[in-house]
């Protein structure tokens, strides 16, 4: 397996042990690995703390060139949501190589993608290299976070059609 | 963070609207009245069609004529069961019945085949009816004219319908709101109240609703908040935001990921994801929170050469 989405996945269980949704991301350039993050939500109060937003807001403060950004490759555990995929669109990454499909929120194919957001950058996009993996961890956060709600009540009823 | 406040703004070299805002309510650098009288202001809902259509959709169904009155009992008794998407409907409208859609081909000749067997004299015909429920009152109109069917009225959408969807006090503070923007920027208020505002920075993403999100996220985190807010939100649920420009997709995800209730906006970006025209993120099915967009028309301060304006400042 990739080191640098190994990387992304002990981030994303470090998100896991810490009650975050479990998403982590690395960046990468030129074969180094120049960030990486993973989701705080929960910890900072703030929606948009992302894995990658929380990676790109301690990289910015480097002063990557545009050139050295359009190197850029993102290794991340999930499909980046749309707040995140259209962030990449805007800095023009080179690449995104991620995990899982993000059926709820996905931003490269599953919900919204380049096309939604008048985006004309192209990335390089390689997908569903660990789904089983990154769904793994989602489904024991999902868990953990509805053992204590109540069950839910569903009326079944019979379905007529023609 | 470095922040962009004082800096001139290349459209209307206006200078930091924070300091200014003090002294009088101004909108985009010209003056305003602080009431809305006498100014000619609009807010317009951006709405799926589904909504916004006068009619809604037909559909063929075959209907048997009730031509005895006693009949009726025997005759619901015999009829097939109406297909759950076509429930809206009433079985029946001055002496016709509804037996089935006329697509459903194998379910008619079943049914005619029973009705028959109850030797009564009977009549087929085809009508049209409404294919789908009604979901406005306008639509309601046009579908009962069709065929007899179940309307619940929604008085949150019939208001942005209506040609004033918003009373006097909700457009003072509307206007108010968007008077207190800072230039470029972004405020999220409840109510009257604003509770956090920025515009974009410098840096990398720092687009000025996102920055606005996480300002509001410092602030609920804060002693502060504790003390001057009797309830405990979450995140913007329940909050209205006001924008200078129409926001990009990761802005208005962002936006989604707050649970804003309500967003207002003034410019078109060209980059942006919810005017007309655009994607409609807010009106995207498989997204779980939507919000309800409006753009906010204010004659004689919408001429701002603001046409090349992008979402995150000017490209
Ligand atoms: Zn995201
Ligand atoms: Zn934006």
């Amino acid at each position: 397996m990739n080191e640098h989405m190994e990387t992304a996945f002990k981030l994303a269980e470090e998100a896991l042990k810490n009650d975050e949704v479990p998403v982590g991301c690395v960046f990468v350039c030129d074969g180094v690995q120049v960030g990486q993050g993973r989701n705080e939500v929960n910890a900072s109060g703030d929606p948009t703390a992302h894995a990658e937003m929380v990676a790109i807001r301690e990289m910015r403060k480097h002063n990557w060139s545009e050139k050295e950004i359009h190197t850029f490759e993102l290794f991340v555990t999930l499909e980046p949501c749309i707040m995140c995929a259209a962030a990449m669109y805007e800095l023009g990454i080179k690449r995104i190589v991620y995990g899982a499909a993000n059926q709820r929120f996905g931003g490269i194919e599953s919900v919204g993608n380049k096309e939604k957001y008048g985006a004309e950058h192209e990335i390089e996009v390689n997908s569903l290299i660990e789904a089983n993996r990154a769904i793994g961890l989602l489904k024991q956060f999902y868990e953990l976070e509805n053992a204590n709600a109540p069950e839910q009540k569903r009326k079944i009823k019979k379905k007529r059609n023609c | 963070m470095l922040k962009r406040c004082g800096e001139r703004d290349d459209s209307n070299g206006e200078e930091c609207p924070a300091k200014r805002r003090e002294f009088e309510p101004t909108l985009n650098g010209h003056r305003i009245a602080p009431s809305v009288s006498g100014i000619n202001f609009r807010v317009l809902p951006i709405l799926p069609a589904e909504l916004t259509t006068f009619e809604v959709p037909l559909v063929q169904f075959y209907v048997v004529h009730v031509l005895q009155l006693q009949t009726i009992g025997q005759l619901i008794k015999t009829l097939p069961d109406i297909p759950d998407e076509f429930r809206h409907l009433k079985r029946i409208k001055k002496g016709m019945m509804l037996v089935c859609p006329v697509h459903c081909e194998s379910l008619f000749e079943e049914a005619k085949k029973k009705l028959l067997g109850l030797n009564l004299p009977l009549e087929f015909q085809i009508v049209e009816v409404p294919a789908k429920k009604p979901l406005t009152e306008r639509q309601f109109e046009f579908a009962k004219e069709k065929w007899p069917t179940s309307f619940h009225s929604m008085p949150e959408i019939e208001k942005v319908l209506a040609d004033q969807p918003f009373d006097g006090d909700e457009s003072r503070i509307i206007l108010a709101n968007m008077s207190k923007v800072p230039s470029n920027g972004c405020l999220i208020a409840d109510g009257e109240r604003s509770l956090a505002e920025s515009t974009h920075g410098t840096m990398l993403l720092e687009h000025a609703a996102l920055e606005a999100i996480r300002n509001l996220a410092k602030y609920q985190q804060s002693e502060a908040y504790s003390v001057e807010e009797n309830r405990f939100a979450y995140l913007a649920t329940g909050c209205d935001v006001f924008l200078e420009q129409e926001p990009c997709a990761m802005c208005a995800m962002g936006l989604v990921h707050a649970r804003a209730k309500r967003v207002f906006f003034r410019n078109r970006s060209s980059n942006g994801v919810l005017a007309s025209g655009n994607w409609h993120l807010h009106l995207e099915p498989a997204i779980n929170h939507h919000y309800q967009v409006f753009e906010v028309k204010i004659d004689n301060f919408d001429v701002n050469a603001n046409a090349s304006r992008h979402c995150g400042g000017i490209l």
